[in-house]
């Protein structure tokens, strides 16, 4: 009997790990569900590893790898993680503007509202988030960009703003999320990034 | 991956930005990217939830987006689908 796994929208290496403990539990005939190339690269070295095959099917979002075989393998091949998973999760953005770019003003706020909602549509989320500036009008503004932002906060991702932005801004009392915050909370946050970007 | 939602795109940018003015009074509107399956001319899309499809309707029926700047599809499990 073919067992089924469903790790769409699972980041690395979780599809691998999975597959590995049903074939350890004595799985021969297995199909997981993936939605990236990487994926499939890496449940492909398992099943080399584990002496069976893999064969992967495009489907609706991804692929669906069969492994089939006797199995018998000993030691796992080393994972190669997705880098977009990787870079999102050791990411911290510095936003010290409620818009991306120079320009129409009015399109750089869509942009950033696009922007912040595609984060939230990410497997996993950046580190933190730092509002300084007129950034700070974000996470005490517009509906859209609140939810995102509770969204990220929600997933794991810190967000601190800075409070004296907020004062400057009379925006004191309107911060709606995230974390009033100072100049050393934030150059301590990005000190720890494995990467800052700033947008 | 189980999300269902209404998804407006638009033939230019300022179309959608315009359309974001007139509908947000009116219902929820989240701006959104253009889906990549989907080949607009412009990558700003507007998302609305299920539950407010009729008030979209409506406002689309009374012409708050200006007809024929804009296509309306109904995304379900990442597949768009137009609806006419």
């Amino acid at each position: 009997m073919t067992v089924k796994i469903d790790a769409l929208g699972k980041a690395c290496p979780t599809p691998v790990i999975l597959a590995k403990q049903a074939i350890d539990g004595g799985v021969r005939d297995l199909t997981i569900s993936v939605d990236n190339d990487m994926a499939v690269q890496n449940l492909s070295r398992l099943a080399q590893s584990q002496h069976m095959t893999a064969q992967a099917v495009p489907i609706s979002g991804g692929f669906d790898v069969h492994i089939t075989g006797e199995g018998g393998g000993e030691t796992a091949p080393e994972t190669v993680c997705c880098p977009a998973a990787e870079h999102t999760e050791d990411c911290t953005f510095f936003i010290g503007k409620d818009h991306i770019g120079e320009g129409d003003g009015e399109l750089g706020r869509s942009l950033m509202k696009m922007f912040l909602y595609t984060l939230t549509q990410r497997a996993e989320p950046p580190r933190a988030l730092l509002f300084m500036n007129s950034g700070v009008r974000l996470p005490a503004g517009e509906a859209q960009i609140v939810e995102s932002l509770q969204a990220l906060e929600k997933k794991g991702c810190e967000i601190l703003v800075c409070g004296t932005c907020l004062n400057f801004y009379n925006l004191a009392g309107e911060l709606k999320v995230g974390t009033v915050s100072n100049m050393y909370d934030i150059v301590e946050r990005m000190d720890a990034a494995a990467k800052v970007v700033t947008v | 991956m189980d999300e269902r939602y209404y998804l407006l795109t638009f033939e230019s940018t300022s179309s959608a930005i315009g359309a974001e003015h007139g509908l947000l009074p009116l219902l929820p509107v989240r701006v959104m990217p253009t889906l990549r399956q989907i080949s607009a001319s412009c990558g700003i899309s507007l998302r609305v939830e299920p539950q407010h499809y009729p008030a979209l309707e409506r406002a689309l029926r009374l012409g708050v987006v200006a007809p024929g700047t804009y296509r309306l599809y109904l995304v379900e499990r990442g597949e768009a689908r137009e609806v006419i």
